[in-house]
């Protein structure tokens, strides 16, 4: 019987809730003293009440920050704020991030081999570009020498770039650069150096976090110019603008309010919607083009691709900034963004060139997860995939990660065949009780959306069969039937679990790396807090940026 | 050079060098690879296939030590016979108790070293990528004793290696959870290799006019500053990118300087890049659809730069462990990795195509540059593995292993070589560094028996 076998792996999917209550134990001991969070060198983690949670936890709960190396999304981006490159000069050049749980963060991956040149050849492309713009570029004041404004901007552009002022030796060999080549030739040459070099540079590169001694032993707390830097990162994917960069010259990012006034300004601007794109692509694991079988689906190709991706960037993005941000919407919203390439997937009328916001019918589609991008991702070439789609729901919705497959002989799930649904494939490889211990897991809530096909377009019938969709949700919080993906997304949207499962999601995009225990414990109870206020996105961005775990961290 | 496209030929050797704007660094290498000398294997050159070769039984050569054939998946190699050393499934590779998930096994075949403990966390995201290999692959082993001095230490080429970007899914490892991530654009590898003839704007030539050095000593002084600052694992990171800044310093000091004439040879830049300008073309080079053409591209450059004395070890990674790509070329509709598990017959094909297009293409391309009294392939130790054996059980017993060139007059070849038992694979990695002269009996953290004595090294 499989029964043990189910076990095993519903508990160790389990595992990871378990692991999220590690350290949440003390709780109320910490000092819940007013919340003036001065930056005087007193402030604790707990002490400042920030979100209004506290976890005691042991010295060695905190993580030390891994230093990130810029993605190269945000390299393009930082360029742009910088100089107003609008080309993608790294994204066409440099290798692909390395990512973690998903989110690129270049924690790990070093650059090594051929790497430094590949970083030149992108600094040198863009500083040729800059410079084609150089009075927009360098914003000289009026009756200033060449040199005078070319070392002027040099250290207002590292202020930026490095997010914080360069030091006086780093600005003495950027400077010298500068005169030696505007003198071999010209001004203009001179200023194109500096700018090549400044974006080859570590500090420019690379984001160290290593804060400031706590009077709590191995708890270090980030600098103003640190918490500056992750703020623009997390909520630009950004280097920060020189308003941010002087509230942390003054002292007003050592508070909680400090903070909470930037995010909120920070989510006004424009710059939010590439994080909400970022995240929301990254979260859905949307990159590279999933291949699809000619035959089975003719009509998809590239361009049908990117606009389906685009169309998923915007539902977030929407659901975000115009609505509430709660899980309902975001879960369940009957909309979708649809274009002319998208027309035929979703099956509506497009009348207009671009993207118009389209209702769907709420009894068939709804929601991110339900997003063509999405549902042709998890997909084969030829089908559907129920397998890859229940695994998704398991594991990035509800943080419930099965096992990978056993590795000695797989036993193929039979081919796609024009008399068996995939209902009736998958319960015949889950006769082996060795795949029936995870299939059974995460299966059913992979077929609750075989309404749709491998390309997401809605189906009534599988090779003229009956689709039975219905099926128990169960090891959630949230357990009961489900008739279809509709039902199934309606009940996950009211699930601690998920919400939970979200929060963490947001924070390791934020900070790069896996949540240590402490983070875990801060995570876990900021969510608590807001289940019965209404859990809001927008909410959670402003929380997790003021929350102990993204303004202290582990001692080197 | 009136074509970007066309023949690049050169009589003189040196000239072409410094036309290409990198050969300099090359110059104190020349003579021993001009000299007549069969004494030691000058290079080497690694292919690597993923996800199994099919059916076993279709693989490994018939026959006996001297007298044997080809198999089925193995056939275009028929020609090559005598410059092959055939083995048979008798490497056994099996780490962690049999069978084993992709990435690690890509890590262990040429590092014999153990994977890395998964990461701590019970995500699938993370720990489904797998984790990465705790030691040196055998080629940059190698590549640190003959690559020293070229302007490229090593090269890692891929075609449809996508997934070598993730944590694990890298063959090829600088040190201990180190990988280094194959090139996947061909177009990249040209300009690197080949600058002066690089043809986009930017790539390249910036470094190159003068003030390359003075740029390469801000960064490396940055990122000294920085070291000092943050943990050791960072650290760490921050010295192999100080390397990668001196490396690239290195090759642009010795671009000006001036070589005297030598006798001729085969040092030309490939003749039939694919086209770059076409954007269509660009974007479609997709392993889908392209991998033959984007293989034999990597491999055109791969043997010009070895021609040219740019660099002497070469690792090819054709397709990707866990490849999600469905080789439409051949009519498979399914993702590759779906194949290796529900279709013996397609991998074997599939295997069969990456053999004749790929690594009998490379040989076929080694042959038709001579050097001394032989060619190329004779003075270079040549090797095709993959990372499984039966790609459907995960398993790296039975690994495939065909070794080919005279590795400088080191290797007789020709033959079909039994052990009449299974041997660890690491016993293969221990006598491949023998054979470019390293005093070693073991490598890896894999027990080994030691060399294979049928090799005489």
């Amino acid at each position: 019987m499989p029964s043990h076998r189910f076990r095993t792996c519903a508990l160790l999917a389990s595992a990871f809730a378990l692991v999220s209550d590690v350290g949440c134990t003390g709780g109320t001991s910490g000092s819940q003293d007013s919340g003036d969070g001065q930056g005087d060198g007193s402030d604790v983690p707990g002490a400042a009440g920030s979100d209004g949670q506290v976890c005691e936890v042991p010295d060695d709960g905190w993580a030390v920050a891994p230093m990130r190396r810029l993605t190269a999304a945000e390299y393009d981006y930082a360029v742009a704020d910088l100089l107003g490159e609008t080309r993608h000069v790294a994204a066409d050049t440099l290798d692909a991030d390395e990512a973690i749980s998903g989110f690129a963060a270049n924690t790990q991956v070093t650059v090594g081999g051929g790497d430094a040149e590949k970083l030149a050849n992108v600094a040198r492309a863009v500083a040729e570009d800059a410079v084609t713009r150089l009075n927009e570029v360098l914003k000289c004041a009026s009756g200033q020498s060449n040199e005078a404004c070319a070392l002027s901007f040099i250290e207002r552009f590292t202020r930026r770039a490095y997010r914080r002022k360069a030091t006086s030796d780093e600005l003495g060999i950027l400077n010298q650069l500068y005169k030696d080549k505007a003198a071999a030739t010209d001004h203009t040459q001179g200023v194109r150096l500096a700018i090549e070099a400044v974006l080859q540079q570590a500090p420019f590169l690379y984001r160290p976090i290593i804060g400031a001694k706590t009077p709590k032993d191995g708890v270090n707390k980030l600098t103003g110019e640190e918490l500056a830097s992750r703020m623009s990162f997390f909520f630009w994917s950004s280097v920060p603008d020189d308003e941010l960069l002087d509230a942390a010259d003054d002292g007003q990012l050592d508070t909680v309010e400090g903070l909470k006034s930037h995010a909120e300004r920070m989510m006004k601007d424009p710059r939010f919607d590439r994080t909400l794109q970022s995240f929301a692509l990254q979260w859905l694991g949307l990159g590279n083009e999933p291949q699809k079988d000619d035959i089975a689906y003719p009509a998809f190709n590239t361009e049908v691709w990117r606009s389906a991706k685009s169309s998923v960037a915007q539902f977030f993005s929407y659901v975000v900034k115009e609505t509430d941000g709660s899980l309902e919407n975001l879960f369940t919203s009957p909309v979708v963004f649809a274009d002319q390439q998208l027309a035929t997937t979703y099956g509506m009328t497009v009348k207009a060139n671009g993207f118009e916001k389209t209702a769907t019918d709420p009894k068939r589609r709804g929601g991110v997860f339900m997003q063509a991008a999405v549902l042709a991702n998890l997909a084969g070439t030829e089908e559907s995939s129920p397998v890859k789609r229940g695994v998704f729901v398991r594991s990035k919705l509800l943080c419930q990660s099965p096992p990978p497959p056993p590795a000695n002989g797989v036993a193929a799930i039979a081919p796609a065949s024009p008399d068996k649904t995939q209902r009736q494939r998958l319960e015949e490889h889950r006769k082996n009780p060795t795949c029936a211990a995870c299939h059974a897991f995460f299966d059913p809530l992979g077929l609750a959306f075989e309404h749709f096909d491998g390309v997401g377009a809605y189906r009534e019938k599988e090779h003229g069969l009956a689709i039975d969709s219905s099926g128990d949700l169960t090891e959630s919080d949230v357990d009961g039937p489900f008739a279809d993906g509709v039902e199934l997304m309606s009940r996950l949207q009211g699930s601690q679990v998920v919400a939970e499962c979200l929060t963490t999601q947001f924070y390791r995009f934020a900070v790069g790396r896996l949540e240590s225990p402490a983070d875990a414990c801060v995570l876990k109870r900021l969510t608590a807090s807001m289940m019965g206020q209404g859990y809001s996105v927008r909410e959670v961005f402003t929380k997790v940026a003021t929350s102990d775990a993204f303004r202290f961290v582990g001692r080197i | 050079m009136s074509n970007r496209y066309g023949a690049i030929n050169f009589a003189d050797r040196r000239a072409f060098l410094r036309a290409m704007g990198v050969g300099a660094a090359a110059a104190p290498f020349i003579p021993l690879l001009e000299a007549q000398a069969a004494t030691a294997p000058q290079r080497l050159v690694i292919m690597v296939g993923s996800n199994g070769v099919g059916r076993l039984d279709q693989f490994f050569p018939k026959g006996d030590t001297n007298n044997f054939t080809m198999n089925a998946t193995t056939q275009s190699l028929e020609p090559y016979k005598k410059d092959l050393i055939c083995f048979g499934n008798e490497f056994d590779g099996r780490i962690m108790g049999g069978a084993i998930p992709h990435p690690e096994a890509a890590g262990n075949l040429l590092t014999a070293s153990a994977p890395d403990s998964p990461p701590p966390d019970k995500d699938a995201d993370t720990r489904n990528k797998g984790t990465r290999a705790t030691g040196p692959s055998v080629d940059q082993v190698i590549a640190k004793l003959i690559g020293k001095g070229t302007a490229f230490e090593s090269l890692a080429l891929g075609c449809g290696s996508q997934s070598a970007n993730q944590l694990g899914g890298s063959i090829v490892y600088r040190g201990s959870k180190d990988p280094i991530v194959a090139e996947l654009n061909v177009f990249n590898t040209f300009d690197r290799l080949f600058p002066a003839g690089a043809m986009s704007g930017g790539t390249g030539k910036g470094l190159r006019d003068g003030d390359g050095a003075k740029l390469m000593d801000a960064v490396s002084k940055s990122l000294t500053s920085l070291k000092g600052r943050v943990g050791a694992e960072d650290s760490r990171r921050l010295d192999a990118h100080l390397e990668s800044v001196s490396a690239l310093k290195a090759r642009l000091e010795t671009i000006s300087q001036p070589s005297g004439g030598g006798a001729g040879g085969a040092c030309a830049a490939p003749s039939a890049m694919p086209p770059r300008n076409n954007t269509a073309v660009f974007q479609s080079l997709l392993p889908a659809k392209y991998l033959k053409e984007i293989m034999q591209t990597n491999v055109d450059m791969a043997v010009a730069a070895m021609a040219c004395d740019l660099t002497r070890v070469v690792v090819f990674q054709v397709g990707a462990t866990t490849a999600l790509w469905p080789p439409v070329f051949m009519g498979l509709r399914e993702q590759l990795h779906d194949v290796s598990h529900k279709n013996a017959d397609g991998m074997s094909k599939y295997t069969a195509y990456t053999i004749e297009h790929g690594f009998a293409y490379l040989l076929k391309k080694m042959k038709s540059i001579p050097e001394g009294n032989g060619t190329m392939l004779d003075n270079s130790a040549v090797v095709w593995s993959n990372e499984f054996g039966d790609g459907n059980a995960h398993s790296m017993a039975s690994l495939p292993i065909i070794a080919a060139g005279g590795a400088g007059g080191k290797w007789k070849t020709g033959r079909y070589i039994r052990f009449g038992r299974r041997r660890r694979h690491v016993d293969f990695l221990v006598s491949l560094c023998r054979t470019f002269g390293m005093d070693v009996t073991k490598f890896g953290q894999d027990p080994t028996a030691g060399p294979i004595a049928e090799l005489g090294v």
